[in-house]
């Protein structure tokens, strides 16, 4: 520890030394953004509870803690937490009703809107500009259409935090290794094949079929297969745009599922059962196939391979064959959750940048350049979630996966700009050299495996083969009036069709109900927002 | 004038009970009353910038409220499920405690007592759990019908038994506690009226039919009066953890619709709309049934 501060005071005294004598130093050269304030900056933040951090040294907690610490060595900021909130978006409700609020926060995409008409917001555009690191500007490039998505007349008022890019965001089919291998099949090429492993892992290993829960969204996850794009607004042949969970080609999918499930290859007790049942129900060996996201080791994976002993017993995943020989394009929401904003009046709108370029630096290049012990590092990785200024790299799974086939070949650690994929590349050598299970194979299965989720993925963002939702940002109004209700109405009816309560042609009552229910008024003002 | 003066006497002589009375006055009044003030925002639509100067709407919160074509089917919902375990809910301990009153054996009354009254305790989040897997297809229950023959029952799936597994399980979880109420009220009753009954040649049917349940009345209409106001409540906490959209047709309760009509944006308007419509409900009921009460059977709590 006491190194480590030697450290960082000569890191500050070099970084003094640079802004007196210009371009000496080419470590400051690469990152000139890393300069303390000659005065020490004051700046009041608010936080959600954390439940991952571990905490580098007695007494630390979510006010003050690695990242604290190292706002004010770096970079001469003093951040000071007002308030602690376990229901965030609650709590900053009652600040922006009492007008009393911290000087930088995350404001969610309603809150922004609202602060924005209320004029309580510091105009962010040209500081953003001007303050973004190198490394996080790659970030914001690579996905325009979520920053101009916060632009009201061309203003920035805040700035998106990101997510972990849409690499993330497909549904994969799930099948289980050791039995694809004992049934002698190999990846399915179309849905039929699929669904024919599905049926004899039923009848060899007495599995349910499909692993799906009440709330339909692995199957609707899926529903791209048939170019159906349940819960996005699309664009239709005239231009307007509708929304996919009504389309036609919707209630080809549901009638195909409602098959499935008279033909047992879905789980029987999917209207009732939550995702925690059927978690439970896949790690005890009942199902042989699930379709779910990139992050299903991490779900399930580790779990299943404790309970049934057996290190082969992981699933793999597998592209959803189209149903025609068009590609599937997978449907993309809106992405984005958090915007960073600076409350009207504060004078350092600047730090707020800078306190965000730290943490992408922390997260990318701190170790290799010396500022963070490796040791340390987790301190670090678990403790920033909760922390305003959390912004995620978009391209850090992308350029993660290739990354992880670099250091593959070289074994070469210093590939990763992101140390967390390193460590998931140790724990997945761990467990595939040695069966050690200790760790998780979340990350073997995103991306390390030679037949991971991200071995798919990549080459979906390649070919952009995505369906972006038309409804590119904040919902209208109205469309939040509604809550879940309307989806709720399509919910129950899909479930009624498929569980067989209900013939196909129900389809079209419902989609009568929903567009009586509310429907109309939401298409409507969907268009007017963001029809072009 | 004279009242008046009276009052002023009585006031002089007792003002010590006033200067106690008084800080519980004020704390009601700040936290029951003073809260009263935000149902403003039943009538607004509620930006939380903008606080209780949000723009002025008049009704549309209730109107598109009840444009909701499920709405209507949802308060039916509640007061199907509500009613069936508010009668179920004094049928039930009313029976076990006269029966549990005519045990002998100290030993076993205390133990039975102790058994029903244990499930009141736990959570219905902790209890859902259980019974899903009790109830379940492949559960317990199930099972047992099935090898006995019986084929089984979907108690959770099944839009037509869906609010009877709710009825029948509320009932079973909160009847401890009406017992323990109804057991102290029979302890109540003076035994000199069973000494004159048995007198009189009444047996241990004639006394209870004419004695016991009597002088149950008065407990028995308070509470029935006091769960008449929650009558538009049907069980959040057991429904929520319980339904799914398969039962939605029967089993959506007024609260679990507006849950997730509102919660997910944070629409306090029509949260409070809502509220204020149950609140409103409950009132009228409350009154109605007291008056009732007071008109049939003579009896007033004040």
């Amino acid at each position: 520890m006491k190194k480590r501060v030697l450290l960082l005071s000569a890191i500050c005294l070099l970084s003094q030394c640079a802004v007196v004598y210009g371009e000496g130093e080419a470590e400051q050269e690469k990152q000139p953004w890393l300069v303390p304030y000659e005065e020490t900056v004051e700046m009041h933040i608010a936080n959600a509870e954390s439940t991952t951090a571990e905490w580098a040294q007695e007494g630390d907690d979510v006010t003050n803690n690695v990242f604290t610490r190292a706002y004010k060595d770096w970079l001469n900021v003093d951040v000071i937490t007002d308030w602690v909130s376990a229901d965030y978006d609650e709590s900053l409700n009652l600040a922006i009703a009492s007008g009393d609020l911290p000087d930088v926060f995350l404001a969610n995409n309603v809150q922004y809107t609202q602060l924005v008409e209320a004029g309580m917001l510091e105009d962010m555009t040209d500081v953003f500009e001007e303050n973004l690191s190198d490394f996080a500007r790659e970030q914001y490039d690579a996905v325009p259409a979520v920053v101009d998505a916060y632009r009201v007349d061309g203003r920035l008022y805040g700035i998106p935090t990101l997510y972990y890019g849409d690499i993330d965001k497909p549904y994969y089919m799930w099948l289980r290794k050791d039995w694809m291998e004992e049934l002698g099949v190999s990846a399915p090429t179309t849905i039929d094949e699929m669904m024919s492993i599905i049926e004899q892992m039923n009848e060899k290993y007495g599995t349910r079929g499909i692993a799906e829960d009440k709330t339909l969204d692995n199957l609707l996850g899926i529903a791209c297969a048939w170019h159906a794009y349940p819960g996005i607004w699309v664009e239709d042949e005239d231009g307007h745009l509708v929304y996919g969970s009504i389309q036609e080609e919707m209630k080809q999918v549901i009638s195909t599922y409602a098959d499935w499930y008279a033909r047992g290859l879905i789980n029987p007790n999917f209207a009732v059962q939550d995702s925690e049942a059927v978690k439970t129900d896949v790690i005890n060996g009942k199902y042989g196939a699930q379709p779910f996201l990139q992050w299903w080791g991490w779900h399930a994976g580790t779990n299943v391979v404790e309970a049934t002993g057996n290190n082969n017993s992981y699933f793999l995943p597998y592209a959803v064959p189209s149903v025609d020989e068009n590609p599937v394009l997978y449907p993309l929401v809106f992405p984005n959750e958090k915007v960073l904003v600076v409350r009207k009046g504060y004078e350092h709108v600047d730090a707020a940048v800078k306190l965000m370029n730290l943490h992408l630096y922390v997260d990318s290049e701190a170790v290799k350049d010396g500022l963070i012990d490796v040791n340390d590092f987790h301190y670090y990785t678990t403790t920033i979630n909760f922390l305003p200024f959390n912004v995620k790299p978009t391209m850090g799974d992308y350029n993660g996966y290739y990354q992880a086939i670099e250091y593959k070949k070289t074994g070469d650690p210093s590939v990763f700009t992101y140390s967390g994929n390193l460590d998931k590349c140790t724990t997945a050598e761990a467990f595939l050299n040695s069966g050690d299970t200790s760790g998780t194979i979340g990350g073997m299965l995103q991306m390390y495996h030679a037949q991971c989720a991200y071995s798919i993925g990549a080459g979906i963002v390649e070919r952009d083969e995505f369906k972006r939702d038309a409804m590119w940002g904040a919902a209208p109004e109205v469309v939040n009036s509604y809550g879940s209700t309307l989806d709720d109405l399509l919910l129950e009816g899909f479930t009624l069709i498929i569980t067989g309560q209900q013939p196909v042609e129900y389809f079209d009552t419902l989609v009568e109900a929903w567009k009586a229910a509310g429907g109309d008024e939401m298409t409507a003002a969907v268009n007017e927002m963001y029809r072009k | 004038m004279k009242r008046k003066s009276s009052f002023w006497k009585d006031f002089k002589k007792q003002w010590y009970y006033y200067a106690m009375v008084t800080p519980v006055i004020i704390l009601v009044f700040i936290f029951s009353y003073l809260p009263l003030y935000g149902l403003v925002i039943a009538f607004q639509k509620y930006n939380p910038a903008l606080g209780f100067r949000s723009a002025w709407v008049g009704l549309d919160n209730f109107i598109f409220l009840f444009k909701q074509p499920n709405f209507v089917r949802t308060i039916w919902n509640t007061l199907y499920i509500a009613v069936l375990k508010i009668a179920g809910g004094i049928l039930v301990p009313v029976t076990v405690s006269l029966l549990l009153n005519e045990v002998r054996n100290a030993r076993m009354k205390h133990m039975f007592q102790t058994a029903v009254y244990l499930p009141y305790f736990l959570s219905w989040v902790l209890l859902a759990g259980v019974l899903m897997d009790i109830l379940g297809t492949d559960g317990i229950i199930n099972q047992t019908l099935k090898q006995l023959g019986l084929g089984s029952v979907n108690f959770l799936g099944n839009a037509k038994i869906f609010p009877w597994t709710m009825i029948v399980s509320d009932i079973w979880k909160n009847f401890g506690f009406g017992t323990v109420v109804y057991l102290a009220a029979l302890t109540g009753i003076d035994p000199g009226l069973y000494e004159a009954a048995v007198v009189d040649g009444a047996g241990r049917w004639k006394q209870t039919v004419y004695i016991t349940l009597p002088q149950l009345t008065p407990t028995i209409v308070l509470m029935s009066v006091l769960a008449l106001g929650g009558v538009l409540n049907a069980g959040f906490d057991q429904i929520y953890n319980l339904y799914s959209p398969i039962v939605f047709t029967t089993g959506d309760i007024i609260d679990t619709y507006v849950y997730r009509l509102g919660i997910t944006q944070a629409q306090y308007s029509i949260g409070t709309a809502v509220g204020l419509f149950k609140s409103a409900v409950s009132a009228v009921l409350i009154c109605s049934s007291y008056y009732l009460a007071d008109r049939f059977t003579g009896y007033r709590v004040f």
